[in-house]
Protein backbone atom coordinates (compact mmCIF):
# COMPACT_ATOMS: atom_id res chain seq x y z
CA UNK A 1 0.00 0.00 0.00
CA UNK A 2 1.45 3.79 -0.80
CA UNK A 3 2.31 5.41 1.94
CA UNK A 4 -0.72 8.12 0.97
CA UNK A 5 -3.03 5.72 1.11
CA UNK A 6 -2.42 4.06 4.88
CA UNK A 7 -2.96 7.52 5.49
CA UNK A 8 -6.12 7.71 4.22
CA UNK A 9 -7.06 4.11 5.27
CA UNK A 10 -6.52 5.69 8.86
CA UNK A 11 -8.53 8.59 8.30
CA UNK A 12 -11.23 6.62 7.09
CA UNK A 13 -14.57 7.56 8.33
CA UNK A 14 -15.86 3.53 8.79
CA UNK A 15 -13.39 3.44 11.29
CA UNK A 16 -10.84 6.12 11.65
CA UNK A 17 -7.85 5.84 13.73
CA UNK A 18 -6.99 9.40 13.22
CA UNK A 19 -8.13 12.42 12.91
CA UNK A 20 -7.92 15.83 10.71
CA UNK A 21 -7.90 18.46 13.27
CA UNK A 22 -9.74 21.43 11.67
CA UNK A 23 -9.53 24.97 13.69
CA UNK A 24 -12.57 25.87 16.34
CA UNK A 25 -12.46 29.09 13.75
CA UNK A 26 -10.59 30.18 11.39
CA UNK A 27 -9.07 33.29 9.10
CA UNK A 28 -9.48 30.86 5.90
CA UNK A 29 -11.65 27.93 4.35
CA UNK A 30 -8.35 26.73 3.46
CA UNK A 31 -5.68 25.85 5.91
CA UNK A 32 -1.48 26.19 5.56
CA UNK A 33 -1.28 23.49 7.47
CA UNK A 34 -2.65 20.38 8.37
CA UNK A 35 -2.60 18.42 11.98
CA UNK A 36 -4.00 14.88 12.22
CA UNK A 37 -4.34 13.79 16.00
CA UNK A 38 -5.02 10.28 17.50
CA UNK A 39 -8.50 9.41 19.37
CA UNK A 40 -6.78 10.38 22.14
CA UNK A 41 -5.67 13.58 21.49
CA UNK A 42 -9.39 14.43 19.80
CA UNK A 43 -10.91 13.84 22.96
CA UNK A 44 -9.17 16.01 25.35
CA UNK A 45 -8.32 18.65 22.78
CA UNK A 46 -12.64 19.17 22.10
CA UNK A 47 -14.52 21.54 23.53
CA UNK A 48 -16.00 22.73 26.05
CA UNK A 49 -13.00 23.15 28.13
CA UNK A 50 -13.68 23.02 31.62
CA UNK A 51 -13.32 26.08 34.48
CA UNK A 52 -10.70 24.20 35.99
CA UNK A 53 -6.93 24.33 35.52
CA UNK A 54 -6.79 21.32 33.42
CA UNK A 55 -10.04 22.79 31.57
CA UNK A 56 -7.62 26.13 30.96
CA UNK A 57 -4.48 23.89 30.33
CA UNK A 58 -6.21 21.73 27.41
CA UNK A 59 -7.31 25.07 25.91
CA UNK A 60 -4.03 26.33 25.50
CA UNK A 61 -3.08 22.60 23.87
CA UNK A 62 -6.58 23.26 21.63
CA UNK A 63 -4.87 26.99 20.34
CA UNK A 64 -1.84 25.79 19.83
CA UNK A 65 -3.02 22.68 17.21
CA UNK A 66 -4.97 25.30 15.77
CA UNK A 67 -2.74 27.64 15.64
CA UNK A 68 -0.29 25.28 13.87
CA UNK A 69 -3.06 24.24 11.52
CA UNK A 70 -3.67 28.09 10.42
CA UNK A 71 -0.18 28.85 9.72
CA UNK A 72 1.17 30.16 12.62
CA UNK A 73 4.64 31.22 13.33
CA UNK A 74 6.31 29.03 15.55
CA UNK A 75 9.39 28.84 17.27
CA UNK A 76 11.40 25.59 16.33
CA UNK A 77 14.35 24.19 17.79
CA UNK A 78 16.14 21.15 16.58
CA UNK A 79 17.90 21.03 19.44
CA UNK A 80 16.69 18.16 21.93
CA UNK A 81 18.42 19.38 24.86
CA UNK A 82 19.63 23.44 25.58
CA UNK A 83 16.51 24.84 24.25
CA UNK A 84 14.31 27.64 25.09
CA UNK A 85 11.72 27.05 27.68
CA UNK A 86 9.28 28.84 25.64
CA UNK A 87 10.25 26.95 21.98
CA UNK A 88 7.18 25.82 20.88
CA UNK A 89 8.10 22.53 18.84
CA UNK A 90 11.58 20.59 19.35
CA UNK A 91 13.02 17.45 18.07
CA UNK A 92 13.60 15.22 20.46
CA UNK A 93 16.26 12.07 20.59
CA UNK A 94 16.82 10.23 18.72
CA UNK A 95 17.13 12.91 16.40
CA UNK A 96 17.60 9.86 13.51
CA UNK A 97 14.08 9.27 14.36
CA UNK A 98 12.22 12.11 13.44
CA UNK A 99 10.24 12.36 16.16
CA UNK A 100 8.87 15.72 17.63
CA UNK A 101 7.34 17.48 21.02
CA UNK A 102 4.50 19.73 21.07
CA UNK A 103 5.59 21.77 24.03
CA UNK A 104 2.54 24.05 25.36
CA UNK A 105 4.32 25.88 27.88
CA UNK A 106 1.35 27.89 29.40
CA UNK A 107 -0.02 28.83 31.74
CA UNK A 108 3.04 30.06 32.71
CA UNK A 109 2.37 28.60 36.50
CA UNK A 110 2.06 25.09 35.41
CA UNK A 111 4.79 22.89 33.50
CA UNK A 112 2.82 22.22 30.39
CA UNK A 113 1.31 19.95 28.48
CA UNK A 114 3.82 18.19 25.71
CA UNK A 115 2.47 15.78 22.03
CA UNK A 116 4.30 13.67 20.46
CA UNK A 117 4.58 13.05 16.88
CA UNK A 118 6.03 13.31 13.53
CA UNK A 119 5.80 14.96 10.23
CA UNK A 120 4.01 12.83 7.76
CA UNK A 121 5.14 15.77 5.00
CA UNK A 122 6.22 20.19 4.91
CA UNK A 123 3.50 21.32 7.26
CA UNK A 124 1.64 18.12 8.27
CA UNK A 125 2.01 16.41 11.50
CA UNK A 126 0.61 13.50 13.30
CA UNK A 127 0.20 14.30 16.63
CA UNK A 128 0.12 10.42 18.12
CA UNK A 129 0.37 10.89 22.09
CA UNK A 130 -0.02 13.31 24.59
CA UNK A 131 0.49 14.23 28.27
CA UNK A 132 0.57 16.49 30.84
CA UNK A 133 4.27 17.76 31.64
CA UNK A 134 4.59 16.87 35.41
CA UNK A 135 2.82 12.91 34.50
CA UNK A 136 6.38 12.38 32.21
CA UNK A 137 8.66 13.64 34.73
CA UNK A 138 11.92 11.88 34.44
CA UNK A 139 10.59 9.49 32.10
CA UNK A 140 11.30 11.66 29.11
CA UNK A 141 12.35 9.45 26.88
CA UNK A 142 9.86 6.32 27.78
CA UNK A 143 7.21 9.21 26.74
CA UNK A 144 9.00 9.63 23.21
CA UNK A 145 9.33 5.77 22.95
CA UNK A 146 5.89 5.62 23.52
CA UNK A 147 4.51 7.76 21.14
CA UNK A 148 6.77 6.05 18.41
CA UNK A 149 5.37 2.78 19.15
CA UNK A 150 2.11 4.54 19.03
CA UNK A 151 3.31 5.43 15.43
CA UNK A 152 4.27 2.23 14.30
CA UNK A 153 0.59 0.87 15.23
CA UNK A 154 -0.53 3.12 13.21
CA UNK A 155 1.51 3.19 10.41
CA UNK A 156 3.53 -0.13 10.29
CA UNK A 157 7.05 0.30 8.44
CA UNK A 158 6.08 3.84 7.36
CA UNK A 159 8.21 6.53 8.40
CA UNK A 160 8.30 9.52 9.24
CA UNK A 161 9.24 12.38 7.51
CA UNK A 162 12.71 13.52 6.72
CA UNK A 163 14.23 16.88 5.40
CA UNK A 164 17.86 18.37 4.78
CA UNK A 165 16.60 21.28 7.17
CA UNK A 166 13.60 22.84 8.59
CA UNK A 167 12.49 24.56 5.68
CA UNK A 168 11.76 20.92 4.43
CA UNK A 169 9.14 20.75 7.34
CA UNK A 170 7.43 23.99 8.56
CA UNK A 171 6.93 27.05 6.84
CA UNK A 172 6.69 29.89 8.50
CA UNK A 173 8.91 29.48 11.73
CA UNK A 174 11.82 30.91 13.52
CA UNK A 175 14.61 28.92 15.38
CA UNK A 176 14.71 29.13 19.06
CA UNK A 177 17.54 31.10 20.37
CA UNK B 1 -13.94 9.71 3.06
CA UNK B 2 -11.81 11.30 5.84
CA UNK B 3 -12.51 12.06 9.47
CA UNK B 4 -12.07 15.42 10.23
CA UNK B 5 -13.01 17.07 13.54
CA UNK B 6 -15.45 20.21 12.51
CA UNK B 7 -17.84 20.63 15.09
CA UNK B 8 -16.81 23.66 16.97
CA UNK B 9 -17.63 22.50 20.95
CA UNK B 10 -17.88 26.11 21.80
CA UNK B 11 -21.46 27.55 22.55
CA UNK B 12 -21.73 31.35 22.06
CA UNK B 13 -22.14 33.24 25.35
CA UNK B 14 -26.20 34.15 25.86
CA UNK B 15 -26.69 34.10 29.51
CA UNK B 16 -24.90 35.40 32.80
CA UNK B 17 -23.27 32.00 33.59
CA UNK B 18 -19.30 32.19 33.84
CA UNK B 19 -17.09 31.51 30.61
CA UNK B 20 -14.85 28.49 32.10
CA UNK B 21 -11.43 29.31 32.05
CA UNK B 22 -10.40 26.84 29.42
CA UNK B 23 -12.49 28.58 27.19
CA UNK B 24 -11.38 32.19 27.86
CA UNK B 25 -7.94 30.23 27.20
CA UNK B 26 -7.96 29.42 24.03
CA UNK B 27 -9.56 32.30 22.90
CA UNK B 28 -6.88 34.36 24.68
CA UNK B 29 -4.33 32.06 23.37
CA UNK B 30 -5.28 32.15 19.54
CA UNK B 31 -5.39 36.11 20.26
CA UNK B 32 -1.79 36.60 21.10
CA UNK B 33 -0.77 34.79 18.55
CA UNK B 34 -2.29 35.98 16.14
CA UNK B 35 -1.17 39.97 17.58
CA UNK B 36 2.55 38.26 17.19
CA UNK B 37 1.99 37.13 14.00
CA UNK B 38 0.80 40.50 12.66
CA UNK B 39 3.59 42.02 14.29
CA UNK B 40 6.83 39.52 13.02
CA UNK B 41 5.23 39.77 9.64
CA UNK B 42 5.30 43.55 9.32
CA UNK B 43 8.79 43.81 11.45
CA UNK B 44 10.48 41.45 8.85
CA UNK B 45 8.52 42.81 5.79
CA UNK B 46 10.25 46.59 7.00
CA UNK B 47 13.86 44.81 6.68
CA UNK B 48 14.30 47.54 10.32
CA UNK B 49 16.67 45.91 12.70
CA UNK B 50 15.73 45.16 16.12
CA UNK B 51 18.40 48.28 17.20
CA UNK B 52 16.44 50.41 14.79
CA UNK B 53 12.98 49.38 16.68
CA UNK B 54 14.19 50.12 19.72
CA UNK B 55 15.61 53.37 19.42
CA UNK B 56 12.33 54.18 17.69
CA UNK B 57 10.16 52.88 20.72
CA UNK B 58 13.08 54.61 23.28
CA UNK B 59 13.36 51.00 24.50
CA UNK B 60 16.34 48.78 25.21
CA UNK B 61 17.25 46.04 22.40
CA UNK B 62 17.31 43.54 25.37
CA UNK B 63 13.28 44.72 25.80
CA UNK B 64 12.19 44.41 22.10
CA UNK B 65 14.38 40.96 21.80
CA UNK B 66 11.96 39.62 24.65
CA UNK B 67 8.73 41.41 22.67
CA UNK B 68 9.59 39.63 19.20
CA UNK B 69 10.58 36.58 20.89
CA UNK B 70 7.54 34.60 21.08
CA UNK B 71 3.56 35.02 21.53
CA UNK B 72 2.69 36.81 24.82
CA UNK B 73 0.28 38.83 26.59
CA UNK B 74 0.88 42.44 25.29
CA UNK B 75 -0.24 45.12 26.91
CA UNK B 76 -2.69 47.05 24.25
CA UNK B 77 -0.26 49.49 23.94
CA UNK B 78 2.36 47.73 23.32
CA UNK B 79 1.21 46.07 20.25
CA UNK B 80 -0.24 49.28 19.02
CA UNK B 81 3.11 50.91 19.67
CA UNK B 82 4.56 48.04 18.00
CA UNK B 83 3.24 48.62 15.11
CA UNK B 84 3.57 51.98 14.49
CA UNK B 85 7.08 52.02 15.29
CA UNK B 86 7.67 49.44 12.72
CA UNK B 87 6.03 50.72 9.49
CA UNK B 88 4.23 53.75 10.61
CA UNK B 89 0.57 51.62 10.42
CA UNK B 90 -2.07 51.05 13.15
CA UNK B 91 -4.19 47.86 14.09
CA UNK B 92 -7.55 47.48 11.94
CA UNK B 93 -9.88 45.90 13.91
CA UNK B 94 -13.01 43.40 12.68
CA UNK B 95 -15.36 41.06 15.18
CA UNK B 96 -16.00 38.52 13.93
CA UNK B 97 -18.58 35.68 14.76
CA UNK B 98 -17.20 32.29 14.24
CA UNK B 99 -19.65 30.84 16.33
CA UNK B 100 -22.83 32.46 15.12
CA UNK B 101 -23.28 35.91 16.00
CA UNK B 102 -25.76 37.70 19.03
CA UNK B 103 -29.23 38.16 18.30
CA UNK B 104 -28.40 42.13 18.63
CA UNK B 105 -26.00 41.53 15.84
CA UNK B 106 -28.35 40.24 13.04
CA UNK B 107 -28.10 41.86 9.98
CA UNK B 108 -25.75 44.19 10.98
CA UNK B 109 -21.85 43.93 10.13
CA UNK B 110 -19.35 46.27 12.60
CA UNK B 111 -15.84 47.05 11.70
CA UNK B 112 -13.74 49.89 13.64
CA UNK B 113 -11.02 51.34 11.34
CA UNK B 114 -8.50 53.75 12.86
CA UNK B 115 -7.16 56.76 10.61
CA UNK B 116 -4.48 56.03 7.88
CA UNK B 117 -0.81 56.32 9.61
CA UNK B 118 -0.21 58.72 6.67
CA UNK B 119 -2.75 61.31 7.65
CA UNK B 120 -0.19 64.36 8.95
CA UNK B 121 2.76 62.87 7.26
CA UNK B 122 3.94 61.29 10.24
CA UNK B 123 6.06 58.21 10.13
CA UNK B 124 7.58 56.46 13.19
CA UNK B 125 11.28 58.03 12.13
CA UNK B 126 10.20 61.68 12.15
CA UNK B 127 7.28 61.43 14.58
CA UNK B 128 7.98 63.25 18.15
CA UNK B 129 5.62 64.22 20.93
CA UNK B 130 4.12 67.78 20.27
CA UNK B 131 4.07 67.70 16.57
CA UNK B 132 0.69 66.71 16.15
CA UNK B 133 -1.75 68.89 14.76
CA UNK B 134 -5.33 68.82 14.61
CA UNK B 135 -6.55 68.15 10.92
CA UNK B 136 -9.48 70.06 9.76
CA UNK B 137 -11.23 72.43 12.34
CA UNK B 138 -10.75 71.25 15.66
Amino acid sequence: MLRQQILESLLDEDRPELFELKPIFSQDDETPRTMYVSADILAVVTPPFDDTLEGERLGKFRAWLDDFVDGARLSVSEEPRGKPPDTMLARVEEVEQEFWSIRVTEPADTSGIRSFGAFWKLDEFVAVTWAMREDIGREFDEAVHDARERWKDLFGAVTPHSGDDLDAYLTNYYRAF
Amino acid sequence: MRTSQTTTGLSRPTTDQKISVGTLAYINARNRQREYDIVIKEFEASGITQATLANRMGKSPEVICRLLSRPQNWESDTFSGLIFAISGGVPKYEITYPIGKAEFMSGLTFEVKKSSPTVGGFTPANYKLGELRPVGNA
